[in-house]
């Protein structure tokens, strides 16, 4: 299982107006594993992400979904497939939380279907694990950034896919909710997911089992958090501004990107 | 989390779909008595002397005011979930200025060709036909709108978009009209809005629009669930975005020109509608069409009531008194958006 590549991009490009948002990337995302993107603002990396989920159509190359060209997947069958949560900012609305939770469930039950007992269940789950049982009545529109930011999450979660595309999901969550987050990524891997997650925090992202470096719309890096190569690339992408420390404690090793003032 | 937040919208008012539902129906039914005995000599109910004023004059009018009033308020809430705009309406969004402009066109034609058309003397043909009119104007006005506003998604840009399609239909019809005087009286009972001219084929076509359009627009209405979570996502979760948005927005343009070559131009009723079903229940988007329809019907009917009955035995059109007292919600949705942070 965790051998298969669940996503590959080869080649791919996309513009937007004049400006070349992706340029030629080629990635493979395989069950199983969690990658995180990273790279400054404006490197491509939300852009990749919607190719990767097939929301954009790319101006050259391909993207293969469990070996199978992403446009050729039937729509509801390839949401099932694959989740992707957008970058925050878009849901807006009076509908209440479990509501926009149980869209999750879209895929499964099908636009013209009622959810089920096990549709219930799985909004029931991916609720708890982003812990927002108790938000459940509330109306999207009256949540906290950080309320809503786990309200969406869950969405995402509640589709309960095997590939998982997330755009910068811990935006406005607090030190605990993000620790969550981090831990129900690496237990949906485990479980034999594939994972990409677009992350702005390094100490997070080099926690990940690899990472795709950005850098204007090109892949710089694809490489294992440990990678002296990795370090030095981000540090020089990143301006100087970081700089990457390993630290090790009680047997687990640990990379900290420390800024640099 | 520590402290269990106590859910503190629609179980602590306990008000559910249900019993909303429930409670708009019976208003409806209310109304629909006074209705029936509201007149030019104020309250009577003397039915057996006024059986013919009431078979051929008020019942169909006030079945007529709850079928336009749900037609809007139908319209309304899809506008508003297809937009993600809480301010669209049929009205503000230059759909039912462009269903006026195709009627006034269509009495226009009548009136060159010498047959004198009016909506007072409408047959059944030319119900349909005006229906036809209405509908492809009010398709023309939406897309004009959102052609100039770039899209949906900025709640003021759109409005005011609106606003200049609406004024540039109407004086499109003014001028129609200078061209041809004799089109004048209908056009002016047409840009009133009215109920007063009502009959039982108007009641009969705009319940079969409603037929047609409240159950599929429901069997639908995940897309505009879905839409809540902005276009990418729907489309990530398996929802055909282009497609069925296009099939909704014909839906929208169904229930406008209807209820708009029928009625004339009753302003605010899908407005008003949606906003009062979300103030007392949070529901998915199934039960708010629904609810929407009910609660446009009850407008609709109260004003057309009060029309009929605060300066009898004169009458108010009643598209004044929606627009007096809609644009004052507006007003007041504006100033409380405003506060917010968003509209």
């Amino acid at each position: 299982m965790s051998e298969a590549v669940a996503l590959q991009a080869q080649d791919l490009s996309l513009n937007l107006g004049a400006r070349c948002v992706v340029d030629r990337v080629s990635v493979a995302l395989p069950a199983g594993q969690w990658v995180a993107i990273v790279g400054p603002n404006g490197a491509g990396k939300s852009s990749l992400l919607s190719l990767l989920a097939g929301l954009r159509t790319p101006a050259s190359g391909s993207v293969l979904l469990q070996g199978r060209p992403l446009a050729q997947w039937p729509l509801a069958q390839r949401a099932r497939t694959v989740a992707w949560l957008a970058q925050q900012g878009e849901a807006e609305g009076e509908m209440a939380a479990r509501d926009v939770v149980l869209l999750g469930r879209l895929p499964h039950h099908g636009l013209l279907g009622a959810p089920g007992a096990a549709d219930e269940a799985a909004v029931d789950a991916a609720m708890a694990q982003t812990e927002c049982t108790a938000l459940a009545l509330r109306r999207l529109r009256e949540l906290s950034g950080g309320e809503r930011q786990r309200v969406l999450l869950a969405r995402a979660l509640a589709v309960q896919s095997p590939v998982l595309l997330l755009d910068e999901p811990t935006t406005h969550l607090d030190a605990p909710h993000q620790r969550a987050l981090m831990r129900c990524v690496a237990q949906r891997r485990q479980q034999g997911a594939a994972v990409a997650v677009v992350l702005h925090d390094l100490t997070q992202a080099l926690a990940a089992d690899r990472v795709w470096l950005m850098q204007q719309g090109r892949l710089v890096a694809d490489a294992a958090p440990g990678d002296p190569a990795l370090h030095a690339a981000l540090a020089q992408v990143f301006g100087h501004a970081v700089a990457i420390e390993t630290l090790h404690r009680d047997g687990r090793v640990q990379h900290l990107a420390r800024p640099v003032w | 989390m520590t402290a269990v937040i106590a859910p503190r919208t629609q179980p602590a008012r306990g008000w559910t779909a249900g019993r909303l539902g429930g409670a708009l129906a019976a208003v409806a039914l209310a109304l629909l008595v006074l209705g029936l005995t509201a007149g030019s000599e104020g309250w009577s109910l003397q039915w057996a002397q006024d059986s013919d004023v009431i078979t051929a004059i008020r019942a169909p009018r006030s079945l007529g005011a709850l079928a336009a009033g749900a037609l809007l308020g139908l319209a309304g809430a899809l506008a508003q979930g297809l937009f993600r705009n809480p301010l669209a309406d049929p009205y503000l969004l230059g759909s039912a200025a462009g269903a006026g402009l195709g009627v006034v066109l269509l009495i226009f034609a009548g009136s060159v060709a010498g047959a004198g058309l009016g909506l007072a003397n409408a047959g059944w043909l030319l119900r349909i036909g005006l229906v036809g009119a209405a509908f492809l104007g009010a398709l023309a006005g939406v897309t004009l709108t959102l052609l100039l506003a770039g899209g949906a998604a900025r709640p003021l840009v759109l409005l005011l978009a609106g606003v200049v399609v609406g004024v540039l239909m109407g004086a499109v019809s003014d001028l129609l009209m200078l061209l041809s005087p004799e089109a004048m009286r209908g056009k002016q009972v047409f840009l009133l809005g009215t109920t007063g001219f009502l009959g039982w084929d108007s009641v009969l076509l705009m319940a079969l629009a409603l037929l047609l359009a409240l159950p599929l627009a429901v069997r639908l209405s995940r897309v505009l669930d879905a839409l809540v979570l902005g276009e990418a996502t729907a489309t990530s979760l398996g929802v055909d975005v282009r497609r069925l948005r296009l099939l909704l927005v014909l839906l929208m343009a169904l229930c406008t020109g209807t209820a708009v070559s029928q009625a004339g131009l009753v302003a605010f009723v899908g407005l008003v509608a949606p906003h009062v079903v979300r103030r007392v229940v949070t529901v998915r988007h199934g039960p708010l069409l629904a609810l929407s329809a009910l609660a446009g019907a009850v407008l609709l009917l109260a004003a057309d009531v009060a029309a009929r009955s605060v300066i009898a035995p004169e009458e108010l059109p009643v598209g004044v008194l929606t627009a007096v007292v809609g644009g004052m919600y507006l007003l007041l949705l504006l100033r409380r958006g405003a506060g917010a942070g968003h509209v």
